[in-house]
């Protein structure tokens, strides 16, 4: 166990601040919109709190954090009224000046990523972002090890197609440019 | 490009700032402290919490009790999201409560079921007269019983006096003291708020508590139960409160015919206009 109950509240605070970037980093890959990604964030946070004594070792924070990230993502999906909207801008102001050739890439690999399913997006993040392994993803969302790899192949070679297409519209309007 | 450089790459763009750490601390408290009131609430029901309002009442015209006053105790989770009747008056406020009541049950307003005396019109924040918003008192009949039902919806940022604001406690504290909304304090005694908690209709948390009240005159010192639920929304509280008549065929009838999470429901349904 952890130190007793009244070490909670600083425990979890330097959990926050140790690990609280990362995960939200995890919930905006997996739903693309920073505002939604810190409820996300803030919801697991709250349930990180409530269980903090029945968590017996701070190694299993981690895996215990991601899981409860993954189950708020997925049940959010599920709601009636709450419907993704691809509008390609960031919602953060920019306070520096960015290369619009980047700030482009960014938003068709952003909208790539989101026109995935929910499911598939998982997988790559899991598998790519968490660097976890097949079988640990395939036992977090309930898929066969084997759906797993096929969805990692196939939402990996959508992705890469979005980025090659982009490349050569870059390049076409190069082209016509210099004309 | 490799699958972590393009997640490297959507992460660099720019993003607001993370939640200070004191303030998810705070949250991640008041979340617990919601979740050990639910978990009290609903004794062995899981945590995903409880109740609600049933099937859609039938509105009283008919003049004379239903044969069947038989509560139907269905429990079907609801939205008020998806309930939320719009309120611009007496009889909006009337088809708000009616269609949260339970079959079987006859609701009379008046000497006639559609007459509701309105003590102000939906102006929020317009001082004194506008107060207590709207009020219904009905009577609900059953086969063996009449309770009297009274709903109220009160202007709870009352500009011209502090006094009669309503005040609404914190989030995630419901069953704080606070003063009687206006308007809703019984005539009679009793002993005082006991069982707060709060009933979730949905989403929606509803603060409910009993009192115990003398039963009426003459019935020897019989005392019953009365109940209150309170919803606290921007701007306005809903205040709902049902007794059993004292003067009832049956009197001295030691609760009303709802339950709380009924009452609750019915708290939840209202929502004052624009």
């Amino acid at each position: 166990m952890f130190g007793g109950p009244d070490d909670r509240d600083r425990e979890f605070t330097e959990y926050y601040v140790a690990r609280g970037s990362r995960l939200r980093a995890t919930a905006y890959l997996l739903c693309g919109d920073w505002h939604q990604a810190e409820d996300l964030t803030q919801i697991t946070f709250a349930k990180l709190y409530r269980n903090w004594r029945r968590i017996a070792h701070r190694e299993v924070l981690d895996a215990y954090a991601r899981k409860v990230l993954l189950r708020a993502f997925l049940d959010e999906r599920r709601r009636p009224w709450r419907r993704e909207h691809i509008t390609g801008h960031d919602s953060p102001e920019l306070d520096y000046a960015v290369d619009a050739v980047d700030v482009e890439s960014r938003m068709v690999l952003r909208a790539a990523l989101l026109a995935l399913p929910a499911r598939q997006r998982a997988v790559l993040v899991l598998r790519f972002w968490e660097d976890l392994p097949v079988q640990q993803v395939a036992e977090l969302l309930g898929l066969a090890t084997g759906t797993v790899k096929s969805l990692s192949a196939r939402g990996l070679n959508r992705l890469r197609a979005a980025l090659d297409t982009d490349d050569a519209n870059q390049d076409r309007r190069l082209l016509e440019g210099l004309r | 490009m490799e699958a972590r450089e393009m997640f490297h790459d959507l992460l660099s763009a720019p993003n607001p700032p993370m939640t200070p750490p004191a303030e998810t601390l705070a949250a991640a408290r008041r979340s617990q402290r919601a979740h050990r009131v639910r978990l009290g609430a609903s004794g062995a029901v899981t945590a995903a919490a409880v109740v609600v309002a049933t099937l859609a009442a039938v509105p009283a015209i008919t003049g004379s009790p239903a044969d069947d006053g038989a509560a139907t105790e269905g429990l079907v989770a609801a939205s008020p999201a998806d309930s939320a009747v719009r309120v611009n008056d007496g009889s909006d406020l009337l088809d708000a409560v009616s269609s949260a009541i339970p079959s079987g049950y006859l609701l009379r307003v008046g000497d006639k079921a559609a007459t509701v005396a309105d003590v102000g019109s939906l102006r929020p924040g317009q001082g004194l007269e506008g107060v207590r918003l709207v009020q219904l008192e009905a009577k609900l009949y059953g086969s063996e019983q009449i309770d009297d039902l009274q709903i109220s919806i009160t202007d709870s940022t009352a500009a011209a006096d502090p006094i009669r604001r309503t005040a609404a406690p914190p989030t995630g504290d419901l069953c704080a003291r606070r003063p009687a909304p206006p308007g809703m304090s019984s005539q009679r005694t009793g002993s005082g708020p006991e069982d707060c908690r709060t009933v979730f209709v949905g989403d929606e948390p509803i603060r409910t508590h009993t009192e115990r009240v003398p039963a009426g005159a003459g019935v020897g010192g019989t005392v019953s139960r009365c109940f209150f639920a309170s919803r606290f929304g921007a701007g306005f509280e809903v205040s709902a409160q049902i007794c059993p008549e004292p003067a009832a065929p049956r009197a001295g009838a030691e609760s009303p015919m709802l339950t709380v999470e009924q009452l609750a429901a019915i708290a939840a349904r209202p929502v004052p206009a624009g």
